[in-house]
C-alpha cells in the first residue's frame, strides 16, 4: 500500500461492464458464511483506477528486481529450452499482457469493492474482494489463505490489503508454475504464448483445463468474454488478451495457440512446439507468437543487477513448425479400415488420403491471421507499451522503433546463439 | 466395411480437398419456411446471457417468430455453463449448471429438475461442469460426480487425480445410486443403449471406453486403450455403435470420425479431416451428421456411403443436440468460433431447416426436441 496508497483515494473503476462490477464477494474471515475457512479479514480500501492499475501492472511485470519490498521474493526461473537457446536461470519477469488478462479473468481488476455477498457483508464499505473459496484480491490469491493451509512465504495481510503486493504474489505463484511445467516453444518468458502451460497450472493442473476435454465445444475458437461458454482457463486468459474490455485497458493481441492435437495428453501439458495455431480449435490457419510489449529487453541472468541491453530480446526463431496438414477429408484409406479387436489405437491403420503434405511453409508456416502481428524473426511484437509514469500510450512511431530495435537485437542474438 | 470400401475411390479420385463429393447440395440457406412449419416440433431451450446469473427454460415452436415465455428460471454462478436434457415423454428438463464460483470449476455444478411454473429442484451436487445429463429410457438420470484430489506435486507428470463416480439420480425423488467409481481425470458419459451406458474415461495411464450396466453397475470394456482425444459421442442405435471424433494415432494434425461396434469393439473410420470440429452425430437409419470441411456446414453421411452436403445455414459448424422421438426432426446449433450459436431444426425427411427464434444476446443450448 505504501507505493500506491496515495492513489487509492477517491478513484473510480471505469470501463468495466456493469454485470462484472455487480459481482463482489467478500467472504471475510469473520463472516458467518465463511465455510472454507478463509483466514484473513477483509481490509477496507478503494480500488485503484484503470490508469493506476496500469502503473501497477508495469511495475509487477518487471519482476522482483523492480518491485523490491513491495512484493514477495521470487526465485529465478528458467529461460530457453534448447530450441535453440540452452536453458539458463534468469530473474523472473512477466508479460504485462498476461498479468492484465489474468487479473481481468480473476477479479475484473479489483482488489477492493463494495460487497454484494455473502448476506452478512452486503452493504458494507469497500473492502477486499474474497471469493467463497478464499481467493483474495486482484490476483485471487488462494494458496496459503485458508486457516488450514501452511503459512506461505508471503505476507497474507498484505495480500489482502495491498494491490501491488497482491498482484506481485500472483506473479510469484505464476513464476512457480512456469518452473514446474514443461517448455512451450523455446521457453522464453518474454513470449506471451510460452506461458500457456504456466497459466493452465496457475488455475490448477486439472483436466478441466485440458483443451481436449470433450466438455468444451470443438468449434469454440478464441474465447470471447461476450459469448462465454466453457473453455480451459488458459484459453480464457488468452481470449481476454485478444478481446480487452476497453482500449484503455490494453491493446488487443491475437495470440497463437498450441495444436490441440498436441496438448491433450493424459498427463501434464507436454513439451510443446512454439504455438502456431490461429485458435484453440483451428490449427489449419496459423498465427505467430508474440513478444510482450513490456519485456522488450533481455531479462538479466540470475544474479545480474540490471538488464543487459546488449543481450537482445527473446531468443530467435524456433524453427519451422511446418504448414498445416492440408485438408484431409476422406474416408479411411483405400481399403476397409475396421481395426480388429478394438484394443490399442491400431498401428496398422494407414490412410494414404489423409493429405498430410500440405505446404511446408516458412519457419512459422502458414498464413498469419493475427490482426496486429508484426513478425520479426518468428515473433510478433505486441503493441501499445505502457510506459510507467507516462499515462499516454505509445503510438505507432514508438512501436516501429521498438520493432526496429528488437530486430537489431535479435539479429545480434541469432548470430551468437548456439545451434 | 463395405461402405468404406465404396468411399475409398472418392477420396483417391478427388484428393484431399474434394474427398467429400457434393453429390446433393440443396440451396437451403435462404429457403422459406414450408408447410412443414405446421408440423414442426417445439424445442426445449436453455437461454443464458453470456455473463448472466440466470438461465431460462423456454419451449419454442420451431419456425415461429414469436418468443415463448420462460417456463422456468434457474439461478447459477455468473457466467456459468448450463446444459440439459428432456425427460422422456414430457416437458420436464434436467439441467446441469455451475453453482460454485470456485477457482476450479470441475466439481462445482449441480443437477436440477426444471418444470414449467415451478421452482427448480436441486437433485445432486458435486457434478462435473459443462456436462449434459444422460437421461435413460426409464427416466433415471446419469451424471458424473466427484471430488477433487490433491494438486500434483512438482515432480509428478500427472494432472490432478479426482475421485469420480457415475451416479444414477431418480429425477423425482432425487435418490442417488452409484453405478461406477473411478480414480482419474474424467469419466465422461458418452451415451446409452438398452441396459448399458458408455463412459469415456481418462486418467494418468491413458483413456479407455467402457460400458456400464445401468442396473447392476457391471463393467464391460469396449476399448482398453485409446488416445485421450475422443469427443462428440453419440449412439447409432441401428448399427449398435458409438460414433465419435478421435485424433489420428500418428499425426496430431488429423482428426477422424470413428464408429465403434458396441458388440465387437471393431472400429471403423468414416472420415478424416484437419480440424477436430467434425462433430459427428448418429441419426436414425444409420445416417451420421457431421462437418467434414471444417466450418463449411452440415453434411449427412448415408448408409450407402454417400455424403450429402446440406449447409443449411451456410458456413459454420452445425452440431446436432437432439433428435425428436419420432425421428423426423433434428435440433441443432449453428456455431461460429467466438460467436453466440443459433438454434434451428432440420427435417430429416426433406432436409429443410426451420429457424428456432431466440431473443437477442443470449447463449442458447438445446435440451431436446418434443
Amino acid at each position: 500500500m505504501k507505493r500506491f496508497g496515495s492513489l487509492a483515494l477517491g478513484c473510480a473503476l471505469v470501463s468495466l461492464a456493469p454485470s462484472a462490477l455487480a459481482f463482489c464477494p467478500s467472504y471475510t474471515a469473520s463472516s458467518s458464511n465463511n465455510t472454507r475457512n478463509c483466514a484473513i479479514e477483509a481490509i477496507p480500501g478503494q480500488n485503484p483506477s484503470v490508469a493506476e492499475w496500469q502503473d501497477i501492472f508495469a511495475l509487477v511485470a518487471k519482476g522482483p528486481a523492480a518491485w523490491g519490498s513491495d512484493g514477495p521474493s521470487v526465485p529465478t526461473i528458467g529461460q530457453g529450452c534448447g530450441k535453440p537457446e540452452p536453458m539458463k536461470s534468469v530473474q523472473a519477469r512477466f508479460p504485462c499482457e498476461l498479468l492484465k488478462a489474468i487479473a481481468m479473468a480473476e477479479s475484473s481488476w479489483r482488489q477492493f469493492c463494495v460487497p454484494d455477498r455473502p448476506a452478512d457483508q452486503v452493504g458494507g464499505p469497500s473492502r477486499t474482494i474474497i471469493s467463497f473459496d478464499c481467493g483474495y484480491g486482484i490476483g485471487q490469491v488462494t494458496s496459503g489463505m485458508r486457516t488450514q493451509d501452511a503459512v506461505p512465504d508471503y505476507d497474507r495481510q498484505r495480500v489482502a490489503g495491498d494491490p501491488v503486493y497482491n498482484l506481485a504474489t500472483g506473479a510469484q505463484i505464476l513464476a512457480g508454475k512456469w518452473k514446474v511445467t514443461n517448455c512451450v516453444g523455446d521457453n522464453q518468458p518474454s513470449v506471451i504464448e510460452n506461458w500457456y502451460a504456466a497459466v493452465w497450472a496457475y488455475n490448477g493442473l486439472a483436466y478441466v483445463n485440458n483443451p481436449a476435454n470433450p466438455v468444451h465445444d470443438a468449434n469454440r475458437g478464441v474465447y470471447n468474454p461476450k459469448v462465454g461458454g466453457s473453455a480451459p482457463y488458459q484459453e480464457k486468459v488468452f481470449g481476454w488478451i485478444e478481446r480487452p474490455p476497453s482500449a484503455s485497458h490494453w491493446t488487443s493481441v491475437g495470440l497463437a495457440y498450441p495444436n490441440p492435437g498436441d496438448v491433450g495428453t493424459s498427463g501434464k501439458p507436454p513439451d510443446l512446439p512454439e504455438p502456431s495455431c490461429a485458435s484453440p480449435t483451428d490449427c489449419v490457419n496459423k498465427r505467430v507468437s508474440h513478444l510482450s510489449s513490456c519485456l522488450s529487453e533481455e531479462a538479466p541472468d540470475a544474479g545480474a543487477g540490471e538488464p543487459d541491453a546488449s543481450s537482445g530480446g527473446a531468443g530467435g526463431g524456433t524453427g519451422g513448425t511446418g504448414g498445416s496438414g492440408g485438408s484431409g477429408s476422406g474416408t479411411g484409406g483405400g481399403s476397409p479400415t475396421a481395426d480388429a479387436g478394438g484394443d490399442n489405437e491400431g498401428p496398422g491403420t494407414s490412410f494414404p488420403d489423409e493429405g498430410q503434405g500440405g505446404s511446408g511453409g516458412s519457419s512459422r508456416g502458414g498464413r498469419n491471421t493475427g490482426a496486429d502481428d508484426t513478425s520479426s524473426e518468428g515473433y510478433a511484437i505486441s503493441c501499445a507499451c505502457h510506459v510507467p509514469g507516462d499515462r499516454s500510450r505509445t503510438g505507432g512511431a514508438a512501436i516501429a522503433l521498438l520493432a526496429l530495435g528488437l530486430t537489431g537485437l535479435w539479429t545480434r542474438r541469432a548470430s551468437s546463439s548456439p545451434r | 466395411m463395405r461402405r468404406i470400401g465404396l468411399l475409398a475411390p472418392f477420396a483417391l479420385a478427388f484428393g484431399v480437398s474434394a474427398a467429400v463429393p457434393p453429390e446433393h447440395t440443396p440451396d437451403t440457406s435462404n429457403a422459406p419456411p414450408s408447410q412443414q412449419q405446421a408440423t414442426a416440433p417445439s424445442v426445449a431451450l436453455l437461454l443464458t446471457p453470456p455473463q448472466g446469473e440466470t438461465t431460462e427454460l423456454v419451449f419454442q415452436q420451431a419456425g415461429s417468430n414469436v418468443s415463448s415465455p420462460a417456463a422456468a428460471t434457474l439461478t447459477h454462478v455468473r457466467g456459468g455453463t448450463v446444459k440439459g436434457a428432456l425427460l422422456p415423454q414430457g416437458r420436464t428438463v434436467v439441467a446441469i449448471a455451475d453453482v460454485e464460483a470456485a477457482r476450479d470449476p470441475s466439481w462445482g455444478a449441480a443437477l436440477f429438475r426444471l418444470e414449467e411454473g415451478r421452482e427448480p429442484t436441486r437433485l445432486a451436487d458435486r457434478v462435473y461442469t459443462s456436462t449434459r445429463p444422460l437421461v435413460l429410457a426409464d427416466g433415471r438420470v446419469l451424471v458424473q460426480r466427484g471430488r477433487a484430489g490433491d494438486e500434483p506435486s512438482a515432480e509428478s507428470d500427472s494432472l490432478r487425480i479426482d475421485e469420480i463416480t457415475i451416479d444414477a439420480v431418480d429425477s423425482t425423488s432425487g435418490s442417488i445410486t452409484t453405478l461406477h467409481a473411478y480414480s482419474g481425470y474424467l469419466a465422461f458419459l458418452a451415451g446409452a443403449l438398452d441396459r448399458e451406458a458408455f463412459v469415456y474415461r481418462v486418467g494418468p495411464n491413458g483413456a479407455d471406453l467402457v460400458a456400464i450396466d445401468v442396473t447392476t453397475g457391471a463393467l464391460r470394456t469396449l476399448v482398453s486403450s485409446l488416445l485421450p482425444f475422443a469427443r462428440d459421442f453419440s449412439v447409432d442405435a441401428q448399427n449398435r455403435a458409438l460414433v465419435f471424433t478421435q485424433r489420428d494415432q500418428r499425426s496430431s494434425q488429423i482428426w477422424a470420425v470413428e464408429r465403434l461396434d458396441l458388440a465387437t469393439g471393431t472400429r471403423t473410420r468414416l472420415l478424416t479431416g484437419p480440424r477436430m470440429a467434425l462433430v459427428p452425430h448418429a441419426l436414425p437409419g444409420g445416417r451420421v451428421a457431421l462437418n467434414p470441411e471444417g466450418e463449411r456446414g452440415l453434411t449427412i453421411f448415408s448408409p450407402n456411403g454417400r455424403f450429402t452436403s446440406l449447409r443449411p445455414l451456410g458456413d459454420g459448424v452445425d452440431v446436432v443436440r437432439d433428435v425428436s422421438p419420432d425421428g423426423k426432426w433434428a435440433a441443432l446449433l449453428h456455431t461460429l468460433p467466438g460467436q453466440l450459436p443459433r438454434a434451428f431444426v432440420l427435417s430429416l425427411d426433406s432436409q429443410q431447416p426451420l429457424p428456432v427464434h431466440v431473443k437477442e444476446g443470449v447463449r442458447v443450448e438445446i435440451a431436446g426436441v418434443l
